[in-house]
């Protein structure tokens, strides 16, 4: 009889797994794809010793290195979207085995282990956070899972970890943490649970203040999620939040098994939980679009889709959904000009107008590439420059650097293209299109024979200069 | 961040330690190479201070996959590194040049390529007799962009070994601007520089105490810009300028940096008053970079007359002059006397730097304009004050850009910041003046692994100075006193 059941409810979570997994993937590929695009756009994760180092020495360094190198598979957004999906379901489904192991969640809701990763989708859906922070989620939901049960080995596998965890994962650590010690104490009355769990907090805000005195770090980028989110000053409260929901969602087999005492399984359950999932899916659904800043969304679409060279899309979200946003109009008339629906006269004359607006400057990302599109070297190469600069969390991008490599050739300043190029070859996507750009860096002769870089250095070299601001 | 730096490296010097099998030893059966290695940084020939740090190299070629040098002083002693780049262990190096100083150290080189090691001639590497005097440089080190900037930093860093500070980092000011950090003849105990930004401030430290001025004075019409020390510190010279950008659509240089007015004034340090003098804020001039003498005596400054903008972008051309000083009543005398009138030839000069024993001053001389950073012919020339004339550099210039130098205290040595490298980062390069005004070849800021680190640093280092001691500087602290709103007003005095 026993074993009918757990066969039945192994089917159902398998079920569910299913369909929660295949929701992620579609959500990222088809509905977040932005997402995916811009992280891979405002990063360049480099294969060598620097970059680990520039990470490690910084709070939540580990973090953003690993989320840095998945977001790197953004570049494909297919990859990329299944790189996510297989991240997002890692949350989910360690998340649920925390909450199976720590607080005999046998019944446990599977449907509320899916809470910590849609959550987290939903924070991420505008760009503010990085890979970084469902990184420092996984990260925290290892040290639970590894926990000794014996209470004296807990705690001294706590001690040893804590500190070492508030570096890797910053503020992100304490609800873990706090989840510890209610396993640590869990035979121990409600108080005693309480009061190690306030105890846990001090220690920890203690060692947020000793650490960075320690390591010469100043203590508040620690507590306001540096390596996290993009800006971090500004996105620390929905951390803050979401830390809270993952404590509650993690415990939620300690209220529930006061509910349903034993191993009785009421034979409807296996149903109501799947029905349970499904509407947290189609909650989270819902609440994509209510939650969405969808001027800044469109703007990343608009610039995505010109990377792609997505004349045929560009336009057509132009016409579904008419945005008034400044990439929306310079992405669309440069669409236009690509489909021959201007002539190169009007494109170059929309551009010279456009240009002179100071708001152009506020989407650097997108003029870099409409100014080397159109052949506009210096100016392209100052705008993926300030592009680069203007990355709130200082990261390097490759999508800049390449524009960059680009100029510098068709200018002719080799050096400065060759350094790079050097840089760009770290890299697991640039690395075969920087390398082929190598022979013009020591054959300069070579860049006049190229069908694209030959005519924009013919048109540099002739144009009579003039300035631009 | 420096702790957490030095407990990797001794980590991963611990695990290179353990894995290391032999001794360096001299490679076998090296095929001579009658010609010098084509090393980086380029040090054949370079004359060096006995204080420096090891000058690590590579060979410039990726194609050699490891390197054995050795170097061997003519008064003796002798040291070996060997392995994928020259890398000399501190203590050695200093002992080894310590007793070879005033003569000269001769390094051999043995590479390997393709499994077949070669030996290249021997190359000189000179020990001066004059040491350095001074502890460290300050910079700051920031990405050469245009008008976007995202992290930047002022630093120290020790010269004789490879140890770096971050005296202030824009990121605990909010990500503002930091910059023109400048101490007082190399004295880090008396510093003045500038946060630009929504909160900016231009903070003083002086007499033990620090106080963040107002960014801007209402009746002075702007900013305090360029710094320069009266060497009493009881009072600090200052342009105020009205700067902007414009870029170039078609040509090698990017950005051309003009003052559309620029004028000098004193401040009074301890009265906070802003003394101004129509003698140097003429309005059809612009009187600009501002520099004290080592005496005190005469502030050297540069004075163009004023162009339009942009048309005549390519006609704003400054000469070199100076005032005399009254330090007990802190104002000029006298007229303005033009020392070099680089205008009459064509050319325009900017960043005069007086010597602190008063013998030369250098400056760097370029076709026009005044931001010699972004102009490739800005070239560092000399004046010599007994003589009055001047002579270009021709051991240090290059055909890229050259300026923004510094003087030790002691006036035997300078720095300077240099794009010859790649034409576009600009890096630190330090030389030395003999007696006869003639400098030695200038020799890039040593770094551990030079080569990979300058090949990776995407930054420029920008206003460099001597620093005779380590300062005393709180990045937290500092930052959180200039994010305070509080700000010590300045006034205005008018002669």
């Amino acid at each position: 009889m026993n074993k009918t059941k757990i066969t039945t409810y192994q089917k159902w979570t398998i079920l569910q797994a299913i369909v929660f997994m295949l929701s992620v993937f579609v959500y990222w590929r088809f509905v977040a794809s932005y997402v995916l695009f811009r992280h891979e756009e405002w990063q360049m994760f480099l294969f060598d010793r620097e970059y680990f180092l520039e990470r490690l020495v910084m709070p939540c360094g580990i973090a953003r290195y690993t989320g840095e190198f998945v977001s790197q598979f953004a570049f494909n957004l297919t990859v990329g979207a299944f790189v996510y999906t297989l991240v997002f379901g890692l949350i989910q489904y360690l998340s649920w085995l925390v909450m199976k192991r720590l607080f005999d969640g046998r019944q446990s809701l599977f449907a509320l282990s899916m809470v910590p990763s849609l959550y987290l989708m939903l924070l991420m859906q505008n760009c503010e956070y990085t890979m970084a922070l469902p990184i420092t989620f996984l990260v925290g939901d290892l040290l639970l899972l590894f926990i000794p049960s014996k209470r004296i080995y807990a705690e001294i596998y706590l001690l040893v970890t804590l500190p070492m965890m508030l570096w890797v994962t910053g503020v992100v650590t304490i609800p873990f943490a706090m989840i510890a010690q209610l396993y640590v104490f869990r035979q121990k009355s409600l108080s005693s649970r309480i009061m190690s769990v306030i105890l846990t907090l001090l220690i920890c805000g203690l060692l947020l203040t000793i650490i960075p005195l320690w390591l010469d770090y100043p203590a508040h980028s620690m507590s306001k999620g540096e390596g996290l989110a993009y800006e971090p000053s500004q996105n620390m409260i929905s951390i803050y939040i979401y830390c809270v929901v993952v404590l509650l969602v993690m415990i939620s087999p300690l209220i529930r098994n006061r509910l349903f005492s034993g191993d009785k399984i009421p034979s409807s359950t296996n149903v109501r939980m799947f029905v349970l999932s499904l509407g947290l899916l189609i909650v989270f659904a819902f609440l994509v679009p209510v939650t969405r800043d969808t001027e800044k969304v469109d703007d990343i679409r608009y610039d995505m889709m010109m990377c792609h060279h997505d004349w045929q899309g560009i336009l057509k979200q132009n016409s579904n959904r008419p945005s008034q946003t400044l990439s929306a109009q310079v992405v669309t008339m440069i669409a236009m000009y690509h489909v021959q629906a201007i002539d190169k006269e009007q494109y170059l004359q929309f551009l010279v107008k456009t240009g002179q607006q100071p708001q152009f400057r506020s989407i650097p990302f997108v003029i870099a590439n409409v100014y080397m599109d159109a052949g506009f070297v210096n100016m392209a190469q100052r705008a993926a420059f300030d592009a680069m600069e203007s990355i709130p969390n200082y990261n390097k991008s490759a999508h800049a650097f390449k524009w960059l490599v680009e100029a510098s050739i068709v200018t002719g300043q080799s050096k400065v293209a060759d350094k790079y190029i050097r840089l760009l070859a770290s890299t697991l996507y640039y690395r075969l299109w920087a390398e082929s750009l190598s022979p013009m860096v020591a054959n300069p002769q070579l860049v006049g024979r190229h069908p694209v870089y030959g005519p924009m250095q013919r048109f540099y070299k002739t144009t009579p200069d003039m300035f631009f601001y | 961040m420096m702790k957490i730096q030095k407990i990797l490296h001794i980590f991963l010097l611990s695990i290179c330690l353990g894995l290391l099998v032999s001794c360096d030893t001299v490679p076998e059966n090296a095929q001579d190479v009658d010609k010098l290695p084509v090393i980086y940084p380029d040090y054949i020939g370079v004359t060096i201070p006995d204080s420096i740090a090891p000058l690590d190299f590579s060979m410039a070629d990726d194609n050699y996959s490891k390197i054995y040098v050795e170097i061997k002083g003519l008064q003796g002693g002798d040291i070996q590194s060997e392995g994928n780049y020259a890398d000399f262990d501190v203590d050695e190096w200093h002992h080894l040049v310590s007793i070879n100083k005033g003569s000269s150290l001769r390094v051999t080189v043995y590479a390997e390529r393709e499994g077949h090691w070669l030996k290249f001639r021997e190359f000189p590497i000179y020990v001066s007799r004059y040491g350095l005097g001074d502890w460290g440089i300050t910079y700051r080190r920031i990405a050469p962009s245009y008008e976007s900037y995202s992290d930047m930093g002022i630093y120290e860093r020790n010269l004789s070994n490879f140890e770096e500070r971050a005296l202030l980092v824009n990121t605990e000011v909010g990500g503002m601007c930091v910059n023109c950090h400048t101490p007082n003849t190399t004295h880090p105990d008396q510093y003045v520089f500038h946060v630009r930004g929504e909160n900016g401030c231009t903070y003083i430290h002086h007499d033990g105490k620090s106080e963040v001025l107002q960014a801007k004075n209402a009746e002075l019409g702007g900013s305090m810009v360029y710094p320069s020390w009266h060497p009493s510190g009881r009072y600090c010279a200052f342009s105020t300028n009205k700067t902007s950008q414009m870029f170039h659509f078609s040509k090698a240089r990017r950005v051309e940096v003009y003052d559309s007015s620029s004028d000098i004034f004193v401040y009074n340090v301890a009265t906070h008053t802003i003394l101004c003098d129509t003698t140097t804020m003429t309005p059809l001039n612009a009187e600009n970079c501002p520099a004290f003498s080592g005496d005190g005596k005469w502030l050297y400054f540069t004075s163009a007359h004023r162009q339009t903008y942009p048309d005549n972008y390519d006609k704003e051309r400054y000469d070199l002059c100076r005032i005399a000083f009254d330090a007990s009543k802190g104002r000029f005398v006298g007229p303005v006397d033009t020392l070099v009138c680089a205008s009459a030839m064509g050319k325009s000069i900017t960043w005069p730097r007086p010597s602190y024993d008063g013998r030369y001053v250098m400056y760097t001389q370029m076709d026009y304009g005044y931001f010699s950073v972004w102009h490739p012919e800005a070239d560092l020339y000399l004046l010599d004050l007994r003589t009055m004339q001047s002579h270009p550099l021709h051991e240090v210039n290059s055909r890229h850009s050259e300026s923004l130098h510094a003087w030790t205290a002691n006036s035997r040595w300078f720095l300077f910041t240099s794009r010859r490298d790649d034409d576009h980062y600009t890096r630190i390069y330090l030389s030395s003046i003999d007696d006869k005004g003639r400098a030695t070849k200038p020799f890039l800021l040593p770094q551990r692994d030079a080569k990979r680190y300058y090949a990776r640093s995407l930054y420029s280092y920008n206003t460099p100075d001597f620093a005779s001691k380590p300062a005393k500087i709180d990045c937290y602290d500092t930052g959180c006193e200039i994010m305070r709103p509080e700000r010590v007003a300045t006034k205005v005095s008018r002669k």
